[in-house]
This record gives structure tokens, C-alpha cells and sequence, in this order.
């Protein structure tokens, strides 16, 4: 974005839940929204004398997003402790890792734009506070030493829109991988954005501020909206950004400096006594690297190139892991694969299925209809035996009892044509009065035999077996050859 | 009579643990009103531990090492249900809310826990007078100081109060007072007695270790509390589950070496002539001396008072009075509440160590101090397996005096650091060392030699401590 | 080191400083300081600030143990009640 002159430069530090059992750094829970102060134990709650043991499946849940990423590995990292006094963080210094991350140098993909990835490392939680009313402040430490993975971009983002779309694509592969929930509304995907403003041209970056407190990315989109008219205006009228952080008001649609928060911060990092380096064998990156699944920008390019998909129906598709691997299992089950054929598939899943989920309010599932089950009835409408219209029903039917569309058809009385005689005479009808097309069909074009296909069913109200019309149509136009 | 013989007493019904314990409780009271060396005793639940105990073994259950065996522990180690202070008004109240390895490991052993010992506030102290509960004193001479952080631990034992107990050595704190008390008190190689449940003071310091007043009952303890812990992730297995065995060990050749570093200047005439004579009577017994160097002796202390400082301003930030211990009554607002509570909670020596600390951790000084202290222990430690490439065990003075009188010292905190000079580079390398009683000085206080073994041979060094022990018998 | 710097530090610490502890605690600070500095005299290039004895990092398996006894752990507050540890009101 750039406007009066300037170019807009936004970094974004995305902090992510692992999910894990457990704590970082203790065997507690790692829950959310369980009753203040249940999941905690002396290691969490800092008292004198503890120490912190590594949760490895945190550790091998940070890998695997660095790899997804496509960061490298540090075979060996440090963590570290990073000093600060807050009630919510029981010891007063919080294990994070400085000087040697675990993962370094990746990079997300917005179309063809590249931003790259600083680094990932992994930390542990803070506690949560509640201001009460009164002159207190409420600690709950539930929350304190659950995993967390922060992941730094480069200042490389030059739009709101485009901070909005990095944080759409890094949530989708985190999600992807089973990483994280990656749910900005129940904390377990944090962002704070450093936003600054350059002349344009220039290579120097100006004094950026720190947007902290939005909870959605409509919220971070707005909030760097906001941050980046007030930071023009300031320089427009020669004025100077002082370095600060600034907190979202989602209420009022504004930014205020953090006042409390001003004091310079000296973390004192210095490597965590208590943990010996963390060292991870190329073994166990590669094991790691290989539970990674298709990554959606995998799965969008292969569904436009392979399957002719539309980039709409394939960004539908990918939104979710669950609905592209249901997808492709519907997909690998129609019987005629034809990009027609597969493009109706798509259709039915992205208008008809999810248009029905998200009519309920209900998050993608694939129990109400089978992959199997929608293969078929998308197999049907392909092949002419119902219409479109009767598809639309049989699929409310199976969406709400979960039985076959074959099920269905036979329920409603639309049973197929299996007697080889009828099937035979009808046949023989659409051959006798669609000359020109079975010339065409002599003459090679294989493709007319759906043409030759689809009138039979018309003929049948679509109750002939279609399997059977195919091969009673070769049999005959073979004989007469 | 050993702690051996005792529990083969108490296994043989020939005693019971009530009556055993009922022959210490005396002498444990006396102790106390003389020697200040308990900041909580536990009596009660001692005459309980040892009443059920007799019970378990009335029931045919006679198990534990140290069954029935009267021992103390620093109060800088969890045992739930009981205060631990480490020494500081700002922990005065508060109680375990769980039980140290070691400690449970003691318990497991059939060991019964007679009070909580008195120390330096949170371990920083050579003479224990930074108690916030007042100085432990020594039995050799109550005027005196015991010696510390371990100073209460130290003493009890040489006080005949208890039979063994356990201390924590960060640079000194088992060592140093065991020698000025005449006990052996070993600190065994980092990791191998686990540190959960100890209060940190230096994390990459600090380590548990017994106090006994001979070495068999040394090795006996150490045998009981050494151990790999999945709580503790510096923890490393010994890799052996007996090292009494290596008390009784003989004829095993050894070449020891005493560094020129620790036998200069600084050093007391007496003592340097002890340890001399100590290093001729060995010879005369078959053993190989060898004159050493330890270049790097020098800056020992100038390294720990990096590391060791900058470790405990991080491991004491997290008391604030939010989550439990001293809060200010009346704070203003939030950062008066941490301010205050610390300013009143702290002792002075503490709050000198953290602000050193958090010097050497600021920004723009982290290379110059922290990191460089780090890089002198690698050399440190180069310097120690280049030793121990010609010599088994290294023998030296424990501490450069004997006890020295209660307030002394006080005043000038860099000569109460000097004290620790010979006992600082074990911990800086994580190597085992041990005090072991050679005698008194003309002054009749006791006069301590340092036993240092190469990483790993805790096994080694009680052999040579036994080595040692037996020319003064 | 001056009182700016001991207060700076101070702050840092969260330690509040009585008058005498401003006069006293610098002029201790410095000698231990000047004492700390001859490590300067060593040539540390390329030495490696860990002990080469250090070992790996194990890693714990990711099974919920909890600890159970909360009152052991909200008994010592100073201020607990409704469930929360209190404190005084945090303003941001």
C-alpha cells in the first residue's frame, strides 16, 4: 500500500499453540478453559526449587511447522531466559529461545509473492489476568507454561490486505500440519504487527510502532489501517513516530500507546541452565519432514493444473485439510474421472455440502455424507441416470438419514432398467434415429457415446442402467460395423 | 558406632528407631539452644517417622540403608508439608508444597528427618551469618563461625546431633564448612544427585551432597541420594549403585597432585603445612605426589562471581510476594508491591548478588561478563583434564583458614568471597570434590584437605578421602 | 559504577533502594567489579561458552501427570481467593 508518498513496511509476530497433552515444560494440561488455577502443579506456578522438563512432542510439533515452512532446522538450539517482572509469568523470566532457534530462514507463498520467515522458536505461555473491578488484578495460571510456537516474518509485508493474507495462509498450514487450532478468538493465534512508514524508494526502514491486542485478522487488517493514516498524518505534518506500543481498540476502531509499557525492556536473555542444548538428528528431522502432509498451495496448484479446477473452487477446497482430503478421496472413487465429472464434484461439495454445513453454523464433517456416498451420486448425475434436479433431492435425502444415493433411487421408486431386452430396445431406438452421431462414433470419436448414452436415459427417465447402456450401445454399433 | 552398625543394630532389634532417635533428641536440643543450627526442627514428625518405621518393622519390613538413621537437611530442600526458608524472611512462611528427590530418596532409605538445618540465606554466605534466622555457630568454638552456606549441616554433624545430613555446594558451601567443622562433606559430580526440589540459587552450580563424620557413612548417604532423575534435565546417571564399595577398596595405586596454585599466598602456614604433611604420609603409604599447576586458580573467583550472581538474580526474580512468600503490607501500586517486598525481603549480601547479577546481564554487558565467565569455565575445564591427564586426584587445602569469628568478615564481602577460593573451581567445572578432617591447627580448630576427582570418579575420590581419613585415625 | 547505574539496575531487579543502600551499595559494587574485570586479561576467542561435559537435551513424553494437590500450591499466597492469586491492580 502506498499513499502520500509512502510505502507502507509491516513485520508480523504470529504467536501459535502447540497442540500438545501437556505443558511445555511440566506434565500439567495443556487446556483451555478449564476453572482458574486447576491445571497448574509447583513447576508452573515457579515455585522455589523446580525445574523445567521439554515436552517433546512440543519440540517435534515446532519442527514440523518450520519444516512446513520451509525453514531449516537447527540441528542444535538454546533455550534461553528472557527476563521480565509481570504477574503472569510465575518465575519472572519466561523459557523462550534467543540466540539459536529452533527453526530459521522460511518463507510463505502469496501467489507469487515470497515473505520470508526470520525464524521460529518456541517458548512457553503466560498466565492470564483479569482486571477486575475493584483495585485487583485476578492471575490465573492455567495457562502458564503452555506451549507456544512465535514465528517472526521479515518486514516484508507492504499492505494491511496482504498482512491479512500471510496470516490466512500461515494459519492454513499450521492447520494443516495439526499444529495448532491457529483460533485468533480463543487465543491460540496471536498477532502483533510492527508497522512503519517510508518514503517511497527509500531502502532505509522508518521508526515502526507495535500493534498489539487484535483478535481476528479482520482486526489486524483494520488496526494496520488505522496505524498507517495515523502514522502519515504525523509525518505529513513534519512530525516524528516515536518507537512504541500501541494497543488496538476494537471498540473505538483505534490505536493508543501503551504508556505502562514504555520503560525500555532489557530482557537479560542468557541460555536456561536448567535445559541442556536441545539436539535434533537428521533422523528425526527426516521422519519429522515426512509426517508432513500436501500443503494446501500443493494441493491449489495441483487442483487447477491437474484437475482443471477453477481457483475459486480450489481455494474453497483447500480452505480446510479435512475438506480437500475428502475431496480427493471422492475424487479417486468416481468412476468416470473426466474433468467434467470431477468439476461436478467440486461443485457439490463446495455449494451443496459446505453450503449446507455453514447454513447449520457446523464446521466441515465428513460423516454426513461418505466420500463414497458423494462419489456416487456425482457418479449418477455424470452418467445421465438422474438429473441434477433428483440429484438435489437425493442428496437431502442421504445428508439427513446418511444412506447411499443407490439406496435413495430404489426407495423412490426410480429403480434402474436392468433387463438386457428392454435396455436392448431402447438402445436400438437411439441408434436407428441418431444416424449422424453413431458415424461420428464409427469413425473414432469415442466421446459420442455419451451423447448416444445420455438420449437413453431421457428415453428411460434416467432409470436404465447406465453401465449396461454403455455396453449394450458398443455391442450393437459394433455388430452393425 | 557407623551408620553400618547402626541400622545392622536396628535391623537386628537389638534397638529401635524410637529409641535411637530418643538418644539424639537431647543432644539435638542442646545443639540448637547453643548453636542456633536448625531454623525448624521436626521432632514430632520424627518420633512419628520413627515410631512407624519400628512398626514396618515389627511387620517383618526391616528394607532402607539408612533405616532408622537420625540425619538433617538444609532448608533449602523440599520436604512437603514443611517450611522451607532457605535462610530468608522473604520464604519465613513458607511451606512445601512438595518433596525434593534427594530428599524423598532419604525418606525411601528408612532415613528419619530430624529438622531442617539453618544456612546462609538462599546458599550466598562462607560463614553463615546471612541467615535471616542469625548464625549457626561452631562446636569447635561457638565464637566462631561453622562456615558456610551448608552452615547448620555442617555443624549438627560435628555436633554428634544427627549422623549424617545433606547440604548444597555452589562453590564451597558443603566443602568449606565441613572443613572449618571437622567433618567430611563431599559435593559430588553436577547431575549426579538430582537438584529437584532444591532452591536454585546458581542452576549450573549447584549441587547436593552429604555431610558424615567419617567417610564409609559419606559414601553411605551419597550411595542413597545419587541417582538419574527424569525431573531434573541437567540429571545424569552415575552408572554405578554402590559406592561404598570403593571406601573399602585397597591397594588401588593412585597419583595425586597438589596445584602450586592452592598452596600460595593467601594460604595459612599452618594449613599449608598440614596439607604438606598430609602429602608425605600418603607418600610414605605408596602413594605417587606430584607437584601440579592450575593456571586458571586465579580467576576462579572472579568467574563465579559472574556466573553464580547472574544465575540467582534470574532464579530469585520469582519472588515478588504474588504466589506465595514476604509481600509488603501496604503497597501504592503494583511495582511498590514487588519493589518493597523484595527490598524487606531480601537480606543485604542477597540483594548485592542479584544487582551484580542483573549488572552482568544488562545489555551492552552480557559479552563482556556472562559470556566470557562462560568461556573461562571451558578453559577452566581444559585446564582440569590436562591435570588429570597425569594425576588421578588432585589434593589441596579445603578453605585458605580455619573458622574465623563471627562478624569478622562481614563487612568486607570480597575477602568473605576469597574464602571460597580453593572449593570455587569444582563447581565452575562440575567436578566432584571433598573435604576430608586432617587434624586441628595449634588453635585446636579442625583443618580440612580437599580431595578433587576427574568428572565422573566420585567413586574414585571416596577411595582417596578414605586414603586420606585413615593417616589421622 | 555510579547511582544513575545502580538505580537503573535496581529497577531492573525490582529492588527498591533505601538511602543508605544508594550510598552504601556502590562503592561495594565497584570493588567486586574491579575484582570481576581481571578476567579480561584471558584471551577467550573461540572458546566455547559451555562445559564440553554438558550433555543433550532429553525430552519428556507427552503424558498428562497433574499434580493434584492445589492447596499445597494457593495455601502459600499472600492474597487468594475465588479461585485467583491477587494482586494489586495492574494499569496498562
Amino acid at each position: 500500500m502506498n499513499s502520500g508518498g509512502y510505502e507502507t513496511v509491516i513485520g508480523l509476530e504470529v504467536h501459535v499453540h502447540l497442540k500438545t497433552q501437556t505443558k511445555m515444560f511440566c506434565r500439567c494440561r495443556n487446556l483451555f478453559g478449564a476453572q482458574p488455577n486447576t491445571h497448574v502443579c509447583p513447576v508452573c506456578t515457579g515455585q522455589p526449587g523446580v525445574l523445567p522438563v521439554a515436552n517433546g512432542k512440543a519440540i517435534e510439533q515446532a519442527a514440523r511447522a518450520g519444516l512446513a515452512l520451509g525453514c531449516r532446522i537447527n540441528s542444535e538450539s538454546v533455550f534461553a531466559r528472557k527476563q521480565y517482572f509481570y504477574p503472569d509469568l510465575p518465575k519472572n523470566y519466561q523459557i523462550s529461545q534467543y540466540e539459536r532457534p529452533i527453526a530459521e530462514k522460511g518463507h510463505i507463498m502469496l501467489g507469487d509473492r515470497k515473505i520470508n520467515i526470520t525464524r521460529a522458536h518456541l517458548e512457553e505461555d503466560a498466565g492470564k489476568l483479569i482486571h477486575a473491578e475493584s483495585d485487583v488484578s485476578l492471575v490465573d495460571y492455567n495457562r502458564t507454561g503452555t506451549p507456544l510456537l512465535e514465528i517472526v516474518s521479515e518486514p516484508e509485508i507492504d499492505s494491511p490486505q496482504e498482512a491479512a493474507e500471510y496470516l490466512k495462509e500461515l494459519r492454513q498450514v499450521l492447520r494443516y500440519c495439526g499444529i495448532s487450532d491457529c483460533d485468533m478468538e480463543k487465543g491460540s493465534m496471536r498477532c502483533d504487527a510492527n508497522v512503519s512508514l517510508r518514503k517511497k524508494g527509500s531502502k532505509e526502514l522508518g521508526v515502526k510502532t507495535e500493534l498489539k491486542n487484535m483478535n481476528s485478522f479482520k482486526a489486524v487488517e483494520k488496526a494496520l489501517e488505522y496505524e498507517i493514516k495515523r502514522q502519515e498524518k504525523v509525518l505529513g505534518e513534519g512530525g516524528r513516530i516515536t518507537q512504541e506500543t500501541r494497543l488496538w481498540n476494537e471498540d473505538k476502531g483505534t490505536t493508543r500507546s501503551m504508556r505502562s509499557k514504555e520503560e525500555a525492556h532489557d530482557y537479560r536473555y542468557f541460555p536456561e541452565p536448567d535445559l541442556p542444548r536441545l539436539v535434533i538428528e537428521a533422523e528425526k528431522i527426516k521422519s519429522i519432514r515426512d509426517s508432513i502432509p500436501e500443503l494446501p498451495a500443493a494441493r491449489r496448484r495441483r487442483y487447477i493444473v491437474q484437475t482443471g479446477l477453477s481457483e475459486y473452487d480450489a481455494g474453497v477446497l483447500t480452505q480446510e485439510k479435512e475438506i480437500s482430503d475428502y475431496f480427493d478421496a471422492a475424487c479417486g472413487m468416481l468412476g468416470d474421472k473426466s474433468s467434467e465429472n470431477i468439476k461436478k464434484l467440486a461443485n457439490w461439495i463446495t455449494v451443496e455440502l459446505l453450503g449446507k454445513l455453514n447454513a447449520e453454523g457446523s464446521g466441515f464433517r465428513e460423516d454426513v455424507i461418505s466420500p463414497p456416498h458423494m462419489a456416487e451420486l456425482v457418479g449418477y448425475i455424470g452418467a445421465g441416470t438422474i438429473s441434477g434436479k433428483m440429484g438435489k433431492d437425493i442428496f437431502e435425502i442421504m445428508y439427513n438419514k446418511g444412506v447411499s444415493p443407490g439406496e435413495v433411487i430404489r426407495e423412490k421408486g426410480l429403480k434402474q432398467i436392468t433387463d438386457g431386452d428392454q435396455i436392448s430396445a431402447v438402445c436400438r431406438e437411439v441408434i436407428e434415429s441418431s444416424p449422424d452421431i453413431v458415424d461420428k462414433y464409427m469413425q473414432g470419436k469415442d466421446g459420442v457415446l455419451g451423447v448416444l448414452v445420455g438420449n437413453v436415459m431421457k428415453k428411460t427417465r434416467g432409470q436404465a442402467n447406465p453401465a449396461m447402456v454403455n455396453a449394450k450401445l458398443r455391442e450393437l454399433m459394433g455388430r452393425r460395423q | 558406632m557407623n551408620i553400618k552398625d547402626t541400622v545392622s543394630k536396628i535391623k537386628s532389634g537389638k534397638q529401635s528407631c524410637r529409641e535411637l532417635l530418643d538418644e539424639y533428641i537431647p543432644v539435638i536440643l542442646d545443639g540448637q539452644e547453643k548453636l542456633n543450627t536448625y531454623i525448624t526442627l521436626l521432632l514430632d514428625s520424627a518420633k512419628e517417622r520413627a515410631e512407624s518405621l519400628d512398626a514396618r518393622i515389627a511387620a517383618g519390613d526391616s528394607s532402607g540403608d539408612l533405616l532408622g538413621i537420625p540425619v538433617a537437611i538444609k532448608d533449602n530442600m523440599m520436604l512437603s508439608g514443611t517450611r522451607t526458608t532457605c535462610g530468608s524472611k522473604i520464604l519465613e512462611n513458607y511451606i512445601s508444597p512438595y518433596t525434593a528427590t534427594a530428599v524423598g530418596k532419604l525418606i525411601d532409605a528408612g532415613a528419619v528427618i530430624v529438622g531442617k538445618t539453618n544456612m546462609d540465606e538462599f546458599a550466598m554466605g562462607s560463614s553463615g551469618e546471612t541467615s535471616f534466622f542469625g548464625p549457626a555457630r561452631n562446636p569447635n568454638d561457638p565464637d566462631r563461625i561453622p562456615g558456610g552456606s551448608s552452615s547448620g549441616s555442617a555443624a549438627c554433624v560435628a555436633d554428634s546431633q544427627v549422623m549424617g545430613s545433606l547440604g548444597s555446594d555452589t562453590g564451597g558451601s558443603i566443602r568449606q564448612p565441613a572443613a572449618m567443622c571437622g567433618v567430611v562433606g563431599m559435593k559430588p559430580t553436577y547431575g549426579y544427585v538430582s537438584r529437584y526440589g532444591l532452591v536454585a540459587f546458581a542452576s549450573s552450580l549447584d549441587q547436593i551432597g552429604p555431610f558424615a563424620s567419617n567417610v564409609e557413612d559419606a559414601a553411605r548417604i551419597f550411595t542413597v541420594i545419587a541417582g538419574f532423575d527424569e525431573k531434573d534435565s541437567t540429571s545424569i546417571a552415575p552408572g554405578e549403585s554402590d559406592f561404598v564399595r570403593w571406601v573399602h577398596e585397597k591397594g588401588m595405586k593412585l597419583k595425586i597432585g597438589i596445584p602450586r596454585e592452592y598452596m600460595g599466598g593467601g594460604l595459612s602456614g599452618e594449613i599449608h603445612n598440614r596439607i604438606a604433611d598430609t602429602a608425605r604420609r600418603l607418600e610414605r603409604s605408596g602413594f605417587e605426589i606430584k607437584d601440579i599447576s592450575l593456571p586458571l586458580t586465579k580467576y576462579a573467583v572472579a568467574a563465579y562471581y559472574i556466573v553464580a550472581p547472574a544465575e540467582a538474580s534470574a532464579n530469585l526474580a520469582r519472588y515478588d510476594g504474588v504466589k506465595y512468600g514476604y509481600r509488603t503490607p501496604s503497597p501504592d501500586d503494583l511495582l511498590e508491591e514487588y519493589k518493597v517486598s523484595r527490598q524487606e525481603g531480601f537480606g543485604d549480601e542477597v540483594k548485592r548478588r542479584i544487582m551484580i547479577g542483573t549488572y552482568a546481564l544488562s545489555s551492552g554487558y552480557y559479552d563482556a561478563y556472562y559470556l566470557k565467565a562462560q568461556r573461562v569455565r571451558r578453559l577452566m575445564e581444559r585446564d582440569f583434564q590436562e591435570a588429570f591427564g597425569d594425576v588421578d586426584i588432585i589434593l589441596s587445602p579445603t578453605s585458605p583458614t580455619t573458622a574465623f569469628k563471627l562478624g569478622e568478615k562481614t563487612q568486607d564481602p570480597l575477602q568473605m568471597y576469597l574464602s571460597d577460593i580453593y572449593t570455587i573451581s569444582c563447581n565452575l567445572v562440575g567436578l566432584p570434590g571433598i573435604n576430608v578432617p586432617v587434624g586441628k591447627d595449634s588453635a585446636g580448630l579442625p583443618i580440612g584437605a580437599q580431595l578433587i576427582a576427574p568428572w565422573r570418579c566420585d567413586g574414585k575420590l571416596l577411595y582417596a578421602a578414605r586414603q586420606v581419613e585413615k593417616i589421622y585415625e | 559504577m555510579d547511582i544513575t547505574q545502580i538505580e537503573k539496575i535496581a529497577e531492573l531487579a525490582r529492588l527498591h533502594l533505601t538511602e543508605k543502600e544508594k550510598k552504601e551499595i556502590p562503592e561495594k559494587l565497584t570493588e567486586i567489579l574491579e575484582y570481576i574485570d581481571q578476567l579480561k586479561e584471558l584471551d577467550t576467542s573461540g572458546v566455547p561458552a559451555e562445559l564440553e561435559q554438558s550433555g543433550n537435551l532429553r525430552l519428556a513424553e507427552d503424558i498428562v501427570d497433574e499434580f493434584g494437590k492445589i492447596e499445597a500450591l494457593t495455601g502459600n499466597a499472600p492474597d487468594f481467593g475465588d479461585g485467583f492469586f491477587r494482586v494489586k491492580k495492574i494499569i496498562e
